[in-house]
């Protein structure tokens, strides 16, 4: 029968629909599982058990009670309050720190990994080529190359340090272990790739990850000033020191010290260079901070306050974690980066610390003479020495690998280069900065957490370099402090402001000011410390002190305030952070109305009418619902624009003069040619300027309130809190109704702000209340996700006080950790 | 269609209670087997696994919504550019029915492969 035709037709049938249905089976399950372009797999995303609807689970409702963790000498309690900060009580550091490892990546695993991807510039390996010239940056400014040199160093110098952070990756690597498909967060899902294993050196890269973000400088800008501009005009706009200087160590201050000679070269000659592209990305303005301690003899209780607002980048998930480190020696608590060890800044039984951009030029650039195209030699000091190769490989998603070869001279890496936004073969800029060198700026930060007293905390910043901070102090025992700590080269007047010859040794670091010499402070006679990322000090000082984003406004509204403030409470502490007085617009409006010369009586109806009236009548307040801030933002840019845009030149980045030296100019030169229009043969004053800028702000509010519902500060402002990933727009938080902004104490602006709001008074019985713009979770579904976001928008704290490890109220769950 | 039922039903038990323990992929070499023993009409097969598959995911989708409150499918919903997050539900739905149908499908595929030869046998 099986020879049968008809039979073997059918059997044919049968084997062919067979195979038919199982190839669609298994294209399916194929197709569904891998990733397609941008669209994610799309079993894996929409599997209920596994997917993205895992997600929507909040962290109390997936506690464990007990968790296996290998290589604990004891057994760890962790107590989340009801804000899920989780407090851990452990019996030693190096079980602390393994499990400060693992809770943090429970909540935080995808933000630490990707943060320290982007330091290593391996954004390529998740999101394809789209981000190769991100990457590039991150190891031509030699990101990777400084984190290796920092693990080199704590490997020969620094084992108790090196000996907690691989117990910290320990505990983190333990939970990638145990991490289940349905665990792994909801970014690996739709990006489609698996987290690696932690390691050390990755704490290390996340320290210059923020080293980073933090530093600045614009030398190459400056290049370009002195080449249009001429060093008079230069000393003008951009002078060291601004005439209402108002430095964080108190002017009065005696440097009771020998300063280290500097030696300047006999002749000065720059090379004969003009920068045809776009430097370094530099920290956006707003990035800053405020911190600040009143001494007890100006509060009402008689103990020091501490008060402490970083200003980063609003991101989620939120950059800060909070959390409570307790062991039988010490309890610390505050906030946290994921992925280091330990407080940044925070508080614990006997002093409170915080920090804020101690912002100064670290960064130098240098001109390298090849001997020839190999680049094996350069010349310095007139005779060719070796320069070494880093080859630099990207793994591009998608896509063949990408080689970068990047030389390093004796100054640092190449950073621009022919390969590499150059225009020309023969440019070669070397970068030195400070960052590249050794150091442990995580035992600065283990030390702080276990200190006692003032002289315990000055010895924890001897181990500080990079970022230079600003470290305000208070103790129980009742001494407030400041501390400028970094390390800063020593420089001759105005070296490393402009590009500089690598030839020539009279342009080196002339070394570095000793630690002893940064400028500090303890309990000086005003009663109050404060820094706000001003000029650190006032020209006595006996270094060389520049850096071109000082700031001029923020700080001097915080001094005064703390002049006046007497009896002062946490509150009165908690409104100041919350402060949203305008310095600048007190200061500018004023000029610019009268420069306006505007007669509102001759039409009151008109719209110009309208808003000439709103803002001679602002307080100054930049309230949400207030719609002042708006009138005034808008014809403030419109105006800076007509005044500095004629000094742009395609391709050729420079710096304009900040807002400071713009009101000055305004309030006290009027006539000056600096507002002349170039393009018009009419020579045209201030007055000219501002009033065209008022039609023009005129013209953009006809827009805007066709387009608006209404023209309020925080409609028009659009505080967002953004995802990482940018394009995620549905896990970023827009709108967010708060006031403040730039160059106010309440720094909130579009997209950088207060990132954590902390104040201590260390009384007997500590009281401490601290916020972020987002929440403790790094899962977009968690209702832990964004749940302070609200409370901070609204100048509100939560309750921060230590928690003994015996308290039974506020617990949302507790985990035992055990070997 | 008790037949129908009872795969249905099975399929349903298998990827609602057990789809936890292992990934979707397991999940459908359990329900082709499944089919394989249960149903013996292609057509029947595949919308009973693919409705019970597709049932059991869009439940299991459900319950977790409901349970937690989550603003996740929305935002989630958004990401995807899609205006409605009941979608999601539908193309959970869809996925599972496509991954469970296909899998029975090929199980009573494989199924009338060996019948085949069975009846062949005793004929000669």
């Amino acid at each position: 029968m099986f020879d049968s035709p008809y039979i073997l037709f059918i059997l044919s049938m049968r084997y062919l629909g067979f195979l038919v249905s199982i190839i669609i089976t298994a294209s399916l399950g194929v197709i569904l599982s891998i990733s397609i372009k941008t669209v994610p797999p799309l079993g894996i995303l929409l599997d209920p058990h596994h997917g993205f609807w895992q997600h929507a689970y909040s962290e109390d409702e997936l506690a464990k009670k007990e968790i296996n963790l290998k290589n604990l000498k004891g057994e760890v309690n962790v107590v989340y309050d009801e804000y899920l900060v989780p407090h851990i009580f452990a019996e030693n550091d190096e079980d602390l720190y393994r499990v400060q490892g693992y809770v943090t990546a429970q909540h935080r695993l995808w933000q630490m990994e990707f943060q320290t991807m982007a330091a290593s510039g391996r954004i390529t390996e998740i999101v394809g080529d789209i981000a190769l010239d991100l990457d590039r940056m991150a190891r031509r400014k030699g990101l990777p190359y400084a984190a290796e040199a920092a693990m080199q160093y704590l490997g020969k110098n620094e084992p108790e340090t090196m000996r907690l952070v691989e117990a910290y990756a320990d505990g983190v690597n333990q939970y990638i272990d145990q991490l289940s498909l349905a665990r792994l967060p909801l970014e690996y899902k739709i990006l489609n790739y698996r987290p690696e294993p932690w390691s050390a050196y990755k704490s290390m890269l996340l320290l210059k990850y923020m080293a980073d973000m933090l530093v600045g400088d614009r030398d190459l800008e400056f290049t370009n000033l002195r080449n249009i501009l001429g060093m008079t005009v230069l000393g003008k706009f951009y002078p060291d020191f601004p005439r209402d200087n108002d430095p964080i160590i108190e002017s009065t201050k005696n440097w009771d010290f020998t300063p280290v000679s500097v030696e300047k070269p006999a002749t000065i000659k720059y090379p004969n260079e003009t920068v045809g592209f776009q430097n370094l990305v530099q920290p956006e303005e707003g990035t800053g901070s405020n911190n600040w301690a009143v001494h007890g003899s100006k509060t009402a209780s008689g103990a020091p306050i501490l008060a402490n607002d970083p200003h980063l980048s609003m991101n989620l998930p939120s950059i800060w974690y909070s959390l409570q480190l307790s062991t039988p020696t010490h309890t610390v608590k505050g906030a946290s980066l994921p992925g280091a060890l330990g407080i940044i800044s925070g508080f614990n039984e006997h002093i409170a610390w915080g920090v804020t951009n101690a912002t100064r030029d670290t960064r130098d650039w240098y001109k390298i003479t090849f001997k020839d195209d190999n680049r094996t030699e350069y010349l310095y000091n007139d005779r060719y020495i070796q320069s070494t190769f880093r080859v630099e490989t990207f793994k591009i998603k998608g896509k063949v690998d990408f080689i970068d070869t990047i030389v390093y001279t004796h100054h640092g890496p190449i950073v621009f280069d022919r390969s590499f936004r150059g225009d020309r073969d023969d440019m070669n800029y070397a970068l030195r900065w400070t960052a590249h060198m050794e150091s442990n700026e995580q035992r600065t930060f283990l030390e702080l957490n276990k200190a006692k007293n003032h002289a315990d905390y000055i010895a924890a910043l001897n181990h500080y370099t990079s970022p230079a901070q600003n470290f305000v102090f208070a103790s129980k025992s009742g001494d407030i402090a400041m501390k400028v700590q970094g390390r800063f080269p020593l420089k001759w007047k105005d070296q490393g402001k402009f590009l500089m010859d690598g030839n020539d040794p009279a342009y080196e670091w002339q070394g570095f000011i000793p630690f002893e010499h940064n400028p500090a402070t303890l309990n000086p006679e005003r009663g109050f410390v404060s820094s706000a990322n001003q000029h650190p000090v006032d020209p006595s000082y006996p270094y060389y002190v520049f850096d071109a984003t000082y700031e001029h406004y923020r700080n001097r509204r915080l001094n005064s305030r703390l002049e006046e403030l007497e009896n002062i409470t946490i509150e009165d502490m908690q409104a100041l952070q919350f402060d949203n007085f305008h310095l600048h617009a007190a200061e500018a409006l004023p000029v610019m109305l009268n420069l306006l010369g505007f007669d509102e009586s001759l039409n009151s109806d008109s719209i110009e009418a309208k808003y000439f009236t709103q803002l001679a009548d602002w307080n100054y307040f930049t309230h949400p619902n207030q719609s002042e801030p708006t009138l005034f933002q808008v014809w403030w840019d419109k105006l800076y624009e007509l005044i500095w845009d004629k000094w742009k030149m395609e391709g050729k980045p420079i710096l304009l003069p900040n807002k400071y030296q713009t009101t000055l100019l305004l309030a006290e030169e009027p006539e000056s040619e600096f507002f002349d229009k170039t393009e018009t043969s009419q020579k045209e004053q201030a007055r000219d300027l501002v009033k065209e800028s008022f039609e023009a702000l005129v013209a953009f509010m006809k827009t805007w309130e066709e387009e608006n519902a209404d023209y309020t500060w925080a409609t028009y402002k659009n505080t967002t809190v953004q995802h990482l990933v940018p394009n995620f727009k549905s896990f970023s938080r827009a709108n967010v109704y708060t006031g403040g902004g730039a160059g106010i104490l309440n720094a909130t602006g579009s997209r950088h702000g207060a990132s954590w709001r902390m104040v201590v008074e260390m009384g007997d019985q500590i009281k401490a209340f601290g916020i972020y713009p987002g929440g403790q979770s790094g899962n977009p579904g968690s209702r832990f996700y964004d749940h302070f976001l609200k409370t901070w928008a609204n100048g509100e704290y939560v309750n921060f006080d230590l928690r003994s490890r015996d308290q039974q109220s506020g617990v949302l769950f507790t985990t035992k950790f055990k070997n | 269609m008790i037949r129908f039922a009872t795969q249905l039903i099975v399929v349903f038990l298998i990827v609602y209670f057990l789809g936890g323990l292992f990934s979707f992929w397991i999940s459908m070499l359990f329900v082709g087997f499944t089919a394989l023993l249960i149903l013996e009409n292609n057509v029947a097969a595949f919308f009973a696994t693919g409705l019970g598959f597709g049932i059991a995911w869009l439940s299991k989708a459900l319950v977790i919504t409901v349970s937690t409150a989550s603003q996740l499918p929305q935002q989630m919903a958004d990401l995807m550019g899609i205006s409605n997050e009941n979608l999601l539900f539908v193309g959970t739905f869809l996925v599972g029915f496509l991954l469970g149908g296909f899998s029975g499908l090929t199980g009573t595929s494989l199924k009338g492969v060996f019948q085949y030869k069975k009846e062949g046998y005793y004929r000669v």
